[in-house]
């Protein structure tokens, strides 16, 4: 008896008859090859297209936005036995201390910056203050968010410079009576750079203000209603002489923000909000749209699992004899289950590999595709992104769906007995 | 040229069919009894429903007993797992149906090819080798057709071609003639001779045709799932 070459020899075999047998049903396999396609296409551009927004997103709001603000909410209990019955604490104080009466204020605020300024990962820190105030121009009326700021801090910070359109930010610190503002809300109230508004807060003095410059960050939120103008001017405007109400921080690296303010809120006792935070119910956004895809790619991929599935049984069945045939030459259960199973890896890799060669050409259109957006973010361009990662992810699921879908039928055909079939026939 | 003893036995061998998990059912095959020695051309005869198919899968390792040993050259069947038959089968066993079954998607010459891919040989080895198998049959000429393109004779050579494939101890026909005219018929009979006499393979043919039973060298005859006569012809080989 020969020595036993029964793996190489089996495989062999398994993949010639495996191909041909494919080969052979060109129409039939190609429409569950059609589905993997179609899937592996959905699948990688459905995912570019929003992670392209989601970065682009993420980009703009860092470019413009701080990524940790401190702000003037104590958050830690006045003792620490009553540390533990917080909520209630809290309340206390609301019930004691009428927040009107009182002006919440970050204390010592130059030594605070100053040790911020020495954590490891930052690279700026500003203060600033915040509060509602309205402008008037030429009859028209807008509620602004005004931030009063220390410019070249807050540059660095917030690098809004490079966003100017009209004037120059730091002409904020030419005069005290002068103002910047964001162009959604310059085009809305018919301002232009020399423009004087008048603006007024409650509590506060009433100011007239110079428009200096005109800003366009990209995300309308900061487009619409903010204003900056110098630290002091903000101080008169909203009543709130020498405090400091904000503390804006940028870190070498945004990924470390939530871990920052974490770390700040509990060495400083103020409230620290990271840039994911700030920006929370955008990306909860993005969030649920990427589960919704995830649900439409699974179900896509589904049918394509099906079409392979449905597509298998058919030819299982239709392929009983040859079956017997094979089995009573010799070939093993497992050399069968191999054959059905290879069919399967076979149609989802080829498909795969089409879906990710048309994702390539969609992305490719779609990224050269002019779309006008002004929701929550602006550009003119259609956001997608090409990320080589989702081409293997796509492959790989097209294989997990073809393997899996091919399971049962390659199983079904390596339990055909050859006798049950060849009974079957009349002889 | 025959051995002592023979190489296929059958001991005792009784099928039931119909029952669950093979036990109980309808008994096809009772007592069965014989042995054959190498080189011998064999025809196995009796009516339709008689249990001769029943029995040509037993000694064909696709299926097995309810009791009894079936011994093919010094193995015995029930002694082998699923994938030890499978191997026994590429190596030693060859058949041939009614209905010739071959690959509809390979060509003549792949069809003969497979199995001994199957057993270890590279598909230039085992096309070359299968050429030689079609040459010895007389179709060289029509090695590249696909079954469809054959008639049903020459697809019935193919098919003993592919039986051969691997030179196995014994082979197995299973009524080759039913589907053929008399001249082809004959042909393919005259086949397993030379393969039984020349080759020295050990040929079991099942046959409804008392002319066909007669070129054998020994007819076998089952009626309802018994050996009723085992004939010798005079001057066979045995
Ligand atoms: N799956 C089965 N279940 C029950 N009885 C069967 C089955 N297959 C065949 N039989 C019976 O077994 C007997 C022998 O069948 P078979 O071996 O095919 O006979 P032959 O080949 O001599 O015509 C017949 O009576 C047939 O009805
Ligand atoms: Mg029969």
């Amino acid at each position: 008896m020969p020595p036993r070459k029964t793996q190489a020899s089996g495989i062999r075999t398994v993949l010639f008859v495996a191909l041909r047998q494919l080969w052979a049903r060109k129409l039939l396999n190609g429409v569950a090859l059609s589905g993997v396609s179609l899937g592996v296409l959905v699948l990688i551009t459905m995912n570019g297209i929003l992670h392209g927004f989601q970065e682009k997103f993420t980009e703009s709001v860092l470019k413009i936005s701080p990524h940790v603000s401190i702000l003037d909410t104590e958050v830690r209990a006045p003792s620490t036995l009553l540390s533990q019955f917080e909520q209630t604490v809290v309340a206390a104080h609301v019930l004691h201390e009428s927040p009107w009466e009182r002006q919440t204020r970050i204390k010592r605020p130059r030594e605070l910056a100053r040790a911020i300024a020495t954590i490891p990962g930052v690279e700026a820190v500003a203060p600033s203050v915040a509060g509602i105030a309205t402008l008037d121009y030429g009859g028209k009326t807008q509620s602004v968010d005004l931030r009063g700021i220390e410019v070249s801090a807050q540059e660095r910070v917030t690098p809004l410079e490079a966003c100017v359109l009209e004037g120059k930010m730091s002409a904020l610190e030419g005069s005290t009576d002068t103002v910047a503002l964001g162009r959604s809300l310059a085009t809305e109230m018919g301002v232009h750079v020399g423009s004087v508004v008048h603006a007024l807060a409650l509590g506060g003095r009433p100011l007239d203000l110079k428009v200096v410059a005109i800003y366009e960050s990209g995300i309308p939120r900061v487009d619409r209603v903010r204003a900056y103008t110098l630290l002091r001017t903000a101080q008169v405007l909203l009543g709130k002489p020498d405090i400091i109400g904000r503390m804006e921080i940028r870190l070498a690296d945004p990924a470390d923000a939530m871990v920052v303010a974490e770390q700040l809120e509990v060495a400083l006792g103020y409230d620290a909000e990271s840039w994911q935070e700030a920006n929370a119910n955008f990306l909860s956004i993005f969030k649920m749209f990427g589960t919704i895809i995830s649900f439409g790619i699974s179900a896509i991929l589904l049918v394509g699992g099906f079409g392979i599935l449905a597509v298998q049984v058919m030819i299982v069945l239709q392929k009983q004899r040859d079956i017997a045939i094979l089995r009573s030459i010799g070939l093993r259960q497992e050399d069968v289950l191999q054959i059905f199973l290879l069919q399967g890896i076979v149609i989802s890799l080829v498909g795969g590999l089409i879906g990710d060669g048309l994702a390539k050409i969609a992305i490719h259109y779609l990224a050269q595709l002019k779309i006008k957006a002004e929701g929550f973010m602006k550009t003119d361009i259609f956001l997608v992104n090409d990320d080589p990662k989702m081409y293997v992810y796509g492959l790989a699921f097209a294989l997990f769906v073809g393997v899996t879908a091919s399971m049962i039928p390659a199983w079904r055909a390596a339990k055909v007995e050859p006798v049950d079939v060849l009974r079957g026939q009349i002889g | 040229m025959s051995e002592k003893g023979g190489i296929l036995e059958a001991r005792n061998i009784c099928r039931s069919l119909g029952g669950t998990d093979g036990e109980g059912g309808h008994p096809v095959l009772r007592d069965i009894s014989f042995s054959v020695p190498r080189g011998q051309f064999v025809a196995l005869t009796g009516a339709s429903g008689s249990g001769k198919s029943t029995l040509l899968y037993l000694l064909g390792a696709l299926d097995r007993t309810s009791s009894g040993e079936i011994w093919l050259d010094g193995v015995e069947f029930g002694t082998l797992d699923d994938d030890e038959r499978a191997e026994f089968r590429n190596e030693k066993l060859g058949f041939v149906f009614q209905f010739h079954f071959l690959l509809p998607e390979f060509t003549a010459l792949e069809n003969v090819a497979i199995p001994m891919m199957r057993r270890g040989l590279s598909r230039d080895e085992s096309e070359e080798r299968a050429y030689a198998m079609l040459s010895l049959l007389g179709l060289e000429a029509l090695y590249a057709r696909e079954p469809g393109q054959l008639s049903g004779g020459e697809q019935q050579r193919v098919s003993i071609a592919r039986a051969i494939a691997n030179e196995p101890k014994l082979i197995l026909a299973d009524e080759p003639t039913g589907n053929l005219d008399s001249e082809n018929a004959s042909q393919v009979v005259q086949i397993f001779r030379t393969l039984a006499h020349e080759h020295g393979r050990t040929v079991i043919m099942v046959t409804h045709d008392q002319h066909f039973a007669d070129l054998a060298d020994r007819r076998i005859a089952l009626k309802d799932g018994q050996i009723v006569s085992d004939i010798s012809a005079p001057g066979a080989s045995v």
